[in-house]
């Protein structure tokens, strides 16, 4: 009898436990719970009754039972109150103890009180707590207090607070929310608070300056940081019309102007400097800004050079040496706080001041004593491998001035000049103190000098500085010394058993060095002569058939075709990969990626203005001709190689007879340098040709340059032969003549305007001319114009209107260029223009109302009856003018008329290639397609080659690994048999008594069985398989079905899997070791 | 030939008696079929989420290709679980010889130390490609799935064969420098990481250094294969190297008939 009575009590036990359990749970339908524990306690008693020794043992077991609950306790106490009372002891620089400079200065300047609400969820926030501390002990008009939401909802409601952790900075009946809750953002708040006033910084638009947004080379962060402290930036100043600053500027910016201001804007900017503006000019090299001469007024004079900075700081920023890097800063207000920072200046040119009486003038940026200002500037503007040295009495040497600030004491005028404007953009604007300096400057030029400050960063700004000779020196020690001298330690220690002679030392190594000649000979020829095979389906790597044609003749012909690309590595990657393809063609063919970051040099002396540009250089008997592209594709690539290749071969007629401006005329009003360009763009120019006979086959462009008499019609009909055999032709047609060509255009849908436009926005008057000088800004949407830099001007003296006609004869696209402004008009009476009186004046019933187009680009099919295919295009501008000699190099007007000279003779016979791109190949799983993967990928093959293993182990003996195997098979029934308790008692707490009371019941055999097995117990075994057996079919049939005891059981299926893949495994095993189990009884 | 069928067959057999090749296999097959259902598992999400949209955008976004994406990741990923386990494939070859003294009896028996040699390279080598051969799988299950490009798998698998030749002969060679297997395993991880890493320091370098080092890259050779292209010079390269590291071991463990 005594012998059942360990089970018994251990049964009753359980049953205490998981009734108690149950109960607690869910108090509500505890019944069940609370019979299973009277019957426990019954059971327990009844026991006690049976067998009092088996108490005594219970005592013990209970004793450690309560220790281990007792510690477990602890260990979550002490978990619990760890993280309630959380204190941070911050040891990180700059966290606790440097509240930012900027902080400190406005809470000591507050002159009123300024309190902080936070509305935190839970009522407080550790972190935001210690900064606000931190706040408060600054001045003593800053105080705080923590607000939570949720106990204090009439507060929150009077507040307007709509979500959780937002932080109200309140004073007066002022109030700023930020839910940012960083340093930063509360400075910037506290500054909106409590300044009375609110700035307006202007920038002057006009000269292809810098805008506002979000490119790298835009100023859309300077923005966002003046909105921050309530200064607001308007970027649509434009001088040339307004003719004045407007009253609320508060400082007047100009931002790397590409196009000198005209005299009337300069005029603006003196009167406004004069009444005691201020003005900030940022001032690149290469580009004339026209304001020489006030700054000259001011004391200030610019270099005409760039600054090159040898110091190898701009290095650590993957900069070059153009780029001079700061760190001595003059004594003044705005660099007062800039000591030791570093600030650079990417392509700056050089500042200086000349004491002027009443000008108090402080230099603010210096370079180090390695730079000079280089006043070579061809360096930058020829693409060659030009040197830079500092030419004594030349270059100025350094220490360099890159800004200078100057101040009138007398009028209060207030002027800021930097030779720089890149280090204010996006890309540069947070990099060392770049933002700090220039907001620093346009504070100090606003008289706001209280917000003179180094700005908070944000939390991990941790940057090194390392010049090259640093990045050198850590090479060597790092990575040859250190390890070369613990080898060379080895080396003596094993050496010094004295193995090796210095015969077989030196025999050993000739032997190396001449294999390793061998390899490296193989390899090189392997290199060289290399066969390519593309294996993807879509020949991905494959250069299509035109490319190969392109390239292969390249060596034969004696021709070299050289890519640069300005990207980074990372870039493009599929183009880098093309551009590889392209050079296993041909050895002729080279590339090279320029990152332009890293070679502002070569950027500048290409020019580029857009990363991803590439330049195809193609040299045919040492002469060069090249073409770029942005787009990245073989495309593009294989057109520009194609076209660099045919270039010699280009030819420009002009025709004669009819009074043709003068070609070869050097004089403002001559065309020498729209000549001088043509040749440059690979032209061979021919002039003066009649149209007696038809137009030579080899003419690419045909040019009418300003006619004055008409053309004949035989002459007009050569021209219509030449247009309809895919001819390209320029015509340049000043107002007030007659051209004969009418007819000719309107088959084009060209309607050329019987009037001269007459613009009155008065712009101008800025070249000293009248209204009849229309100045554009607007232009249309055609790869002529679109290239233009937005803002830049052309204008036009005398021009009559050109534009599309609503009717089409022909299959053509065609695109009006350039449009006037809305307050001109095409003037028909064109008496003034002729010396004839008459007066210029706006009539609506005949003139035509702005904006008036002043040009066109047409593009059209060729007759099919003169040639079997191929376009025709004509550019038709209302003005010959605008590209003489006087007016080609100002403003846009040399661009536009090079822009239509490409866009006419761009090559007819493109070479089709279609991008091959990685085609669209996705895939979908459903369902549990998924979980198949992951089994089959994760789990079963692996298994499967270990367990493959594990039999070739097994094979060595059957009494070990039957050890091993009856305690997996305790484990995982006890391990059973605790998870059907647990749900046992979840199923009686939750009421449902039979499922709860039957589990509890499966968990009581498991265990049985479990301690069965241990006993090697015969009677074990039967039950044992008969549970696996249940177990897993259990399981097994709700995987199957989908519903059944198995899904309320465990609700995952991967676990079910588990589970019924466990359970299989174990009845395998029983079978297996059988053995075991009779061999004990 | 029969002394190279002998070694060769008593090194598969040490491989495949003891747990070692299974030990070995099935851990490379968790880690790499875990990997592999993982970055199948994201593609398939970026399908869902993006499937429609990349369609609409055309060249807007990179098109959703089950190569590019799930093939070459995985090969990516693959490569980089063999440069830790090669070492521990090769480490024992000759260190456990010379441990053991039984190096002796090699070099005075009738075979040749490059029968030797050759019979573990390849005992290895089959191995490695068995494993390697195992993985195969996960593409059958992506033909199931989906409709892969199977020219880039067969290029992915052919480089593979000879990155892994290369790594092992690099192993052999650490293997027959030392007797003691951990100085074995860290020299083999130690060179293949530098040749790994190596190109690396190329975006530091002068130019001609960089294209060397470029050159002398591991991975910057597998690309090609990965991608689908093969290259005469890649295998040359690898084949090369191969043939170089082996070289050397054959002199390295001549070098003990001669060496006092």
């Amino acid at each position: 009898m005594k012998g059942y009575t360990t089970p018994l009590g251990l049964v009753g036990a359980a049953l205490i436990v998981a009734g108690g359990l149950a109960y607690l749970l869910d108090p509500e339908s505890g019944s069940v719970g609370l019979i299973n524990l009277g019957l426990g306690a019954l059971l327990v008693v009844v026991t006690g009754i049976l067998n009092p020794d088996l108490f005594r043992l219970y005592g013990r077991w209970l004793n450690a039972f309560w220790g281990g609950i007792m510690v477990f306790g602890i260990v979550v106490m002490v978990n619990f109150l760890g993280n309630r009372y959380a204190d941070r002891i911050d040891l990180t620089e700059g966290q606790l103890h440097s509240v930012s400079d900027l902080a400190v200065e406005t809470l000591k300047g507050l002159d009123r009180e300024v309190r902080a609400l936070a509305f935190m969820e839970g009522g407080e926030q550790v972190e935001l707590k210690l900064l606000l501390a931190e706040l408060e002990t600054i001045g003593d008009r800053f105080s705080y207090e923590f607000v939570d939401p949720d106990r204090d909802p009439v507060r929150t409601e009077d507040y307007g607070i709509r979500r959780y952790n937002t932080l109200v900075l309140e004073s007066g009946d002022k109030q700023q929310k930020i839910t940012e809750l960083k340093e930063r953002q509360i400075v910037n708040a506290l500054l909106k608070l409590t300044r009375d006033r609110q700035d307006k910084v202007y920038l002057t638009v006009g000269h292809g300056e810098r805008r506002l947004g979000n490119e790298p080379q835009a100023l859309g962060v300077l923005q966002a940081r003046l909105g921050d402290i309530d200064y607001s930036v308007g970027d649509s100043l434009f001088l040339a019309r307004e003719q004045e600053v407007p009253e609320d500027c508060a400082v007047l910016v100009v931002a790397g102007p590409r196009t000198p201001f005209f005299s009337l804007e300069v005029e603006a900017i003196r009167a406004y400097l004069a009444e005691g503006g201020a003005v900030l000019l940022l001032l690149d090299p290469l580009y004339e800004s026209g304001l020489e001469r006030l700054l000259s007024e001011w004391g200030v004079s610019l270099g005409d050079d760039f600054v090159i900075d040898t110091s190898g700081i701009g290095s650590l920023f993957g900069l070059d040496f153009t780029t001079p890097v700061a760190v001595s800063y003059g004594e003044h207000p705005v660099t007062a706080k800039h000591g030791g920072m570093m600030t650079f200046f990417q392509l700056s040119r050089s500042v200086q001041f000349s004491e002027k009486a009443g000008l108090e003038g402080t230099p603010l940026v210096m370079t180090s004593e390695a730079g000079w200002a280089e006043s070579d500037l061809s360096v930058l503007e020829s693409q060659g491998d030009h040197t830079v040295k500092l030419d004594e009495g030349v270059d100025r040497p350094g220490p360099v001035n890159l800004a200078m600030a100057v101040h009138d004491a007398a009028g209060g005028g207030r002027l800021v000049v930097f030779g720089d404007s890149d280090f204010t953009t996006n890309q540069y604007f947070d990099h060392q103190g770049n933002g700090d300096l220039v907001l620093n400057a346009l504070s100090w030029l606003a008289e706001d000098e209280g917000l003179i400050s180094i700005r908070p960063r944000d939390p991990g700004y941790n940057p090194i500085a390392l010049t090259e000779s640093d990045s050198e020196w850590i090479f060597w020690l790092s990575v040859v010394l250190y390890p070369a001298l613990i080898a060379l330690i080895g080396l003596m220690v094993v050496s010094s058993k004295g193995r090796w002679s210095l015969a077989d030392l030196s025999a050993a190594g000739l032997g190396v060095v001449i294999s390793l000649g061998i390899a490296g000979l193989v390899n090189f020829m392997g290199d060289r002569y290399n066969i390519r095979h593309d294996m993807t389906a879509d020949q991905l790597f494959t250069l299509s058939s035109d490319t190969h044609r392109l390239i292969e003749p390249l060596q034969a012909n004696g021709q070299y075709v050289k890519v640069k690309t300005f990207m980074g590595e990372m870039e493009g990657l599929r183009f880098q990969d093309l551009l590889e393809e392209y050079g296993y063609i041909s050895k002729n063919f080279t590339h090279e990626l320029i990152d332009p970051q890293k070679n502002q040099l070569q950027v500048e002396q290409n020019n580029i203005r857009e990363r991803g540009t590439s330049i195809v250089e193609v040299i045919v008997d040492g002469k060069v001709h090249s073409e770029r592209i942005t787009e990245r594709s073989e495309e593009a690539l294989s057109n520009a190689i194609l076209k660099a290749l045919k270039a010699k071969d280009q030819k420009a007629y002009f025709t004669g007879g009819h009074g043709e401006a003068e070609l070869d005329q050097v004089d403002g009003e001559g065309y020498s340098i729209l000549k001088g360009r043509l040749k440059e763009l690979n032209f061979a120019v021919e002039s003066g040709i009649a149209l007696t006979a038809d137009v030579p086959d080899d003419a690419t462009l045909l040019v009418v340059l300003g006619p004055k008499a008409p053309f004949a019609p035989a002459e007009v009909e050569i021209l219509r032969r030449y247009l309809g055999g895919g001819g390209s032709a320029l015509l340049l047609l000043d107002p007030g003549t007659a051209t004969g060509l009418e007819g000719l255009l309107d088959e084009y849908s060209i309607e050329l305007g019987q009037d001269f436009v007459v613009d009155l926005s008065g712009m101008g008057q800025l070249f000293g001319a009248d209204v009849s000088v229309p100045v554009v800004i607007n232009y249309g949407d055609h790869p002529i114009t679109e290239q233009l830099s937005a803002g830049t001007m052309s204008f036009y003296p005398l021009v009559r209107s050109v534009r599309p006609a609503a009717h089409r004869e022909k299959n053509l696209e065609i695109e009006a260029l350039v449009y006037t402004h809305k307050s001109s008009w095409g003037e028909m009476d064109l008496r003034p223009i002729k010396g004839e009186g008459g007066k210029v004046e706006f009539d609506p019933q005949v003139d035509l109302r702005g904006p008036v187009s002043l040009a066109v680009a047409v593009a059209a099919d060729a007759d099919t009856s003169m040639v079997a295919d191929g376009r025709s295009r004509l550019v038709v501008f209302g003005d010959a003018g605008f590209a003489s000699n006087e007016y080609f190099s100002q403003q846009a007007n040399g661009e536009l008329a090079v822009n239509s000279i490409n866009w006419l003779t761009e090559d007819e016979d493109r070479l089709k290639i279609a991008d091959r791109q990685p085609a669209h190949n996705p895939i979908n799983l459903i369902g549990n397609q998924g979980s198949v993967i992951l089994w089959v990928s994760v789990f079963i093959l692996p298994f499967a080659v270990a367990l493959s293993g594990l039999v070739m182990v097994l094979k060595r003996g059957y009494q070990t690994y039957a050890a091993g195997f009856v305690s997996w098979l305790v484990y995982s029934f006890l391990a059973n048999g605790l998870f059907f308790f647990v749900s046992g008692v979840v199923a009686t707490s939750e009421g449902t008594v039979l499922a709860g009371e039957s589990k509890l019941l499966a968990a009581l055999a498991s265990v049985a069985i479990g301690y069965g097995i241990h006993r090697r117990a015969s009677w074990a075994w039967l039950p044992a398989l008969v549970l696996s057996a249940l177990c897993a079919g259990m399981v097994a049939l709700t995987i199957f079905t989908g519903s059944g005891i198995g899904s309320s059981l465990i609700p995952n299926e991967t676990v079910q899997l588990f589970y019924a893949a466990i359970f299989v495994v174990n009845a395998a095993i029983l079978l297996w070791i059988k053995r075991v189990f009779a061999e004990v009884n | 030939m029969r002394n190279f069928a002998a070694i060769y067959s008593k090194e598969m057999r040490s491989y495949f008696v003891s747990p070692v090749a299974y030990v070995i296999a099935g851990v490379f097959l968790f880690l790499s079929g875990y990997l592999f259902r993982n970055i199948l598992m994201q593609f398939n999400l970026w399908c869902l989420q993006f499937g429609q949209r990349a369609q609409q955008m055309g060249g807007q976004m990179p098109a959703l290709n089950l190569n590019e994406m799930v093939v070459t990741q995985f090969f990516g990923v693959m490569d980089f679980i063999w440069l830790l386990v090669i070492p521990m494939l090769t480490m024992r070859l000759f260190a456990e010889e010379k441990k053991n003294g039984t190096i002796e009896l090699l070099m005075t028996s009738p075979i040749r130390t490059v029968e030797v040699m050759l019979g573990k390279f390849f005992a290895c080598f089959s191995l490695y490609s068995i494993i390697v051969g195992l993985t195969l799988v996960y593409f059958v299950i992506l033909e199931a799935y989906g409709s892969p490009d199977w020219g880039p798998i067969f290029t992915g698998y052919m480089g593979y064969l000879f990155l892994g030749a290369t790594f092992i002969s690099v192993g052999i060679l650490a293997s027959a420098l030392t007797e003691n297997q951990i100085v074995a395993v860290l020299l083999t991880f130690g060179m293949l990481l530098l040749f790994w890493l190596i190109d690396w320091s190329a975006s530091f370098a002068g130019p001609t250094a960089a294209k060397i080092l470029h050159y002398l890259s591991f991975i910057e050779h597998l690309e090609d294969f990965q991608r689908g292209v093969i290259d005469s010079k890649d295998v040359i390269f690898y084949l090369s190297f191969t043939f170089f590291c082996l070289f050397l071991t054959t002199r390295v463990i001549e070098s003990r008939r001669w060496r006092r």
